[in-house]
């Protein structure tokens, strides 16, 4: 069976393909069904639309469900604003909006992960480590 | 691990390296035609010859030749690294006018450059440590036979020993699920790439290595949670089938293997990789479309379990064409196999050395890729 809606689990919704690539290389080092990656949305207006065209009202539905929007900041500070708008006030505690640049994890973009990773790791926790 | 696989002038393969070299497990991709479940083929004539097969007419026959090239050797050279030494085995089949078998032209097999035997079409020279090159065994085989299986081991820690058992535990899949019934009246120590004697293959892991099944189980329940035991009775003097049982709160249910779903099948042909792997690994696995009979949801775990098994040891080359079993490769480890039509060669490229625009699944989609 594919994840088990009932128990946490975490969907991973990457902008491109580089992102997609980085879910590959962070699940290769866990065993867990827990997280299911998506297919890559093409760009961050992309993975906004796809948010909320296809996994809002799954969200509501299953309460056991996060979603982790993997967006390509590219320097671009405001991309983490514009990306926490689109989610419903109601969703923003199981939604995580992570970003990475074109040349490293920098500090500056540490700042914008900061509080989303903090949140994020003791929520994925238990789906990593049963 | 295999660092070089090279194949030349067989079918489609001509000058073919496939770039395994460090990498844990690969993806090849390419259109219909390109030229992947061939490579499975060629490992496969390897195999065979580990596992005993010697006959030239049982591994390759005349009609193998690339289109046109019988006047060309076929040639298989396969490098693995064992417990920290380079093993290459060789070995070049002609077809000289008038014959209408293929003969032996060269066969060797060498470790760290050191030749362990050599031959020339009839002649084998074997090269033991110690003694003086005139004195040295040499003898003559019949030209219509491989020389690997029928020269005597000295030991198990024999290079040439441990090259074999290597060679011979290669994973060939290509699996046809509804071929597969469960029923054994042997045991084997590897499947046939369609995976019809499962049973036999089940029944050798449980005896030679029983802990291994508390990672089919492992594997097994993450997948199907319901599943509560496999068992694998005798039905006859010799013949053993196996059974499936399941549970829930409400009760159990038990069926024979051949009534489960194709996907299901998968599954059990997964977790014995998984185990095999861990019982005589580090051991190489080319499984051909592993994707097929899965469910959508289901072929990003499966291929990422057996990519994360074979992360640290041993190598797991796949082919597909599934969009989801694609994604779960990185530009790294895809490798592009192309040929522009029937008569010409195959030809491999990395994926990382090519220009895709956007993602990658819509440039296959668009034949945009090569």
């Amino acid at each position: 069976m594919s994840v088990n809606k009932n128990r946490p689990h975490i969907f991973v919704l990457p902008e491109d393909d580089a992102n997609r690539q980085i879910v590959n290389g962070f699940l290769l080092e866990f065993q867990t069904r827990q997280i299911q990656p998506l297919e890559e949305a093409g760009g961050c207006r992309k993975v906004l639309q796809s948010f909320a065209s296809d996994h809002i009202v799954g969200m509501e539905k299953h309460p056991n469900r996060l979603i982790i929007l993997l967006l390509d900041f590219d320097g671009k500070g405001n991309r983490f604003d514009t990306a926490i708008a689109h989610v419903p006030e109601h969703l923003r505690d199981r939604v995580f909006i992570l970003g990475v640049t074109n040349t490293t994890w920098g500090h500056s973009l540490l700042c914008h992960n900061a509080s989303q990773i903090a949140c994020l790791r003791e929520l994925v926790q238990p789906i990593l480590f049963p | 691990m295999i660092r070089r696989f090279y194949v030349h002038n067989y079918r489609c393969l001509e000058n073919f390296e496939l770039p395994a070299s460090g990498q844990s497990s690969l993806l090849l991709i390419g259109k219909n035609g390109s030229g992947k479940t061939t490579v499975g083929l060629a490992l496969w004539i390897l195999r065979k010859i580990a596992r005993g097969t010697n006959r030239v007419d049982k591994l390759v026959k005349p009609k193998d030749f690339a289109p046109g090239r019988k006047d060309v050797p076929v040639r298989f050279e396969i490098q693995t690294e064992l417990g920290g030494r380079l093993y290459e085995y060789v070995i070049a089949l002609e077809l000289p006018k008038n014959f209408k078998e293929l003969r032996i032209l060269e066969e060797r097999l060498t470790v760290d450059g050191a030749p362990v035997y050599t031959r020339e079409k009839a002649q084998v020279h074997l090269v033991r440590a110690g003694l003086e090159h005139a004195k040295e065994p040499t003898f003559r085989v019949d030209w219509h036979l491989v020389a690997l299986p029928i020269i005597q081991e000295l030991s198990h820690a024999d290079p040439l020993s441990i090259f074999k058992r290597w060679l011979a535990r290669i994973l060939i899949l290509r699996p046809t699920p509804s071929l597969i019934n469960g029923d054994s009246d042997h045991e084997t120590p590897v499947p046939l790439p369609s995976v019809k004697n499962f049973g036999a293959w089940f029944s050798h892991l449980l005896s030679d290595a029983p802990a291994t099944y508390a990672r089919i189980d492992e594997y097994l329940k993450q997948v199907m949670p319901d599943l509560r035991n496999i068992k694998n009775p005798l039905i006859g003097t010799g013949s053993r089938s196996l059974e499936i049982e399941f549970a829930d709160a409400k009760g159990s249910l038990t069926i024979p293997f051949k009534d489960l779903a194709d996907g299901e099948k998968c599954f059990m042909i997964c977790a014995l990789v998984l185990a095999a792997h861990q019982a005589y690994g580090p051991t190489v696995c080319f499984w051909d479309e592993p994707d097929n009979y899965l469910a959508p949801d289901e072929i990003g775990h499966l291929v990422l379990a057996l990519r994360r098994a074979f992360q640290s040891s041993g190598q797991f080359i796949a082919t597909s064409h599934n969009p989801e079993a694609i994604r779960r490769f990185s530009d790294e480890n895809t490798f592009v196999l192309h040929r522009r039509s029937h008569l010409e060669p195959v030809i491999v490229r990395p994926l990382r050395e090519l220009q895709v625009n956007g993602d990658l699944v819509g440039a296959l989609i668009r034949g945009d890729l090569v």
